[in-house]
């Protein structure tokens, strides 16, 4: 038997087992008695079947079946017809600042400053539809350009600081939380964006967020920090980098 | 193709490309995004997909090239990779068991450091069993060429290991 996998596994490094020979080799490897002088390859063949063993989440499957799901519109046509309908929406946005500043002419009746103001509330408006609407694309370059929306709204809208707050705290992708970190700063006088920040640190799992996420808080002068920082200190699994950046802070305040 | 069609193209599809890409970039939900570009882009391929023979080696090869450009956009970190891989094995020994799991992070970490064509070879061939003539028309490459570059990744994997 020894001599016969011995045979398979110079077969096997020189490329030339079949699938049926490799499963005999795992099989092999799999065996729960010690293996004596061929136990030094068991982890290359243990690596294989472990992987094989490796599925993605119930939760994943199921959000892409409902992805693709409704007979006429599938989300590849479900994201044609947003981007379709983002179009037409920034064409809307085109037309009423049109119409709003046509109106605000001074052959007008009504107060120039009343009519401004409305326009920007109606744009404000729509361009924060357009980043909710951008937020739920399946897409993370989608999903980064909402970020770059609500980064350029002129005044702190709720509704925009709300969204790039959940895509800090529960978007799956690392280059989204960045950019809504990013974006975010931009409101950083707003207490519950502060607030948001601190408590946002110890839902990351990615150190670069963190460090992010602590380059922000460094900036705001509020003492409610200390606590958090020092709680995060105590956590057993945080990276090294990461605590020498929550001391370096610790110290400055 | 309809639907119902990619839908059960969705079911059978999932697993292994998920299992390529966590493989290849280490962090769940980065496998996940990437996946979903996968099938995002094949279903905008639906009118032309009739030429294509095998819609998995289509999934493989765009799968591949999102994860290559993932990877390249940020340094990949043995740390991002699952820790908690079952074991597929009861050893006795628990001192075994513990020695074991080290050596299988060290294969891990051998197999992130093997050139890009032989990492995807290895991954076809030793995790989803597709024999090396599926490879090659996969990869469209000769079976030859497929049969040289795997053996130099399992022996480069093994002379990472002895060192």
């Amino acid at each position: 038997m020894e001599k016969h996998i011995i045979n398979l596994i110079e077969k096997y490094y020189a490329g030339q087992t079949s699938p049926e020979e490799e499963s005999q080799l795992i099989q092999f490897f799999s065996k729960e008695e010690d293996l004596g002088n061929l136990e030094e390859y068991r982890a290359e063949f243990i690596q294989s079947d472990s992987w094989q063993t490796v599925e993605a989440s119930e939760d994943f499957k199921a959000r892409l079946l409902q992805q693709f799901s409704e007979p006429q519109k599938p989300k590849g046509s479900h994201l044609i017809i947003n981007r379709n309908w983002l179009s037409i929406a920034a064409g809307v946005l085109l037309l009423i600042t049109g119409f709003l500043l046509g109106r605000t002419s001074p052959n007008s009746s009504t107060s120039p400053n009343d009519e401004l103001l409305a326009l920007q509330t109606e744009v404000q408006s729509l361009r924060t539809m357009m980043i909710v609407s951008l937020f739920e694309q399946p897409r993370a370059s989608d999903r980064i350009k909402a970020v770059r929306m609500a980064e350029s709204l002129e005044n702190p809208v709720e509704e925009a600081i709300g969204v790039l707050i959940n895509a800090i705290n529960e978007d799956p992708n690392t280059n989204v939380r960045l950019a809504s970190i990013k974006a975010l700063s931009a409101f950083r006088g707003v207490p519950e964006v502060q607030k948001a920040l601190l408590s946002a640190i110890s839902n990351q799992d990615s150190p670069i967020v963190q460090i992010e996420l602590l380059r922000s808080i460094k900036k705001y002068n509020g003492q409610e920090k200390e606590p958090i920082l020092l709680e995060l200190l105590d956590q057993n699994d945080l990276d090294e980098q990461v605590k020498e950046y929550i001391q370096q802070i610790l110290k400055s305040i | 193709m309809n639907i119902q069609l990619f839908q059960q193209q969705i079911t059978r599809l999932t697993d292994p490309l998920f299992r390529f890409a966590l493989w290849r970039l280490g962090r769940r939900e980065e496998a996940e995004d990437a996946v979903q570009d996968t099938f995002l882009r094949i279903w905008e391929m639906r009118d032309s997909l009739s030429k294509y023979d095998r819609l998995d080696y289509l999934a493989f090869r765009i799968l591949r090239n999102l994860c290559i450009d993932r990877a390249r956009k940020r340094k990949l970190d043995i740390k991002d990779w699952p820790k908690n891989l079952d074991l597929a094995t009861d050893l006795q020994s628990p001192h075994r068991k513990i020695e074991l799991r080290e050596e299988l992070m060290a294969v891990e970490k051998a197999a992130r450091a093997l050139p890009e064509q032989q990492k995807t070879i290895l991954f076809l061939r030793n995790i989803e069993g597709y024999s090396t003539k599926e490879v090659a028309e996969m990869l469209e490459m000769k079976v030859n060429t497929v049969e040289v570059k795997l053996s130099r990744a399992r022996k480069g994997l093994r002379k990472i290991l002895k060192r």
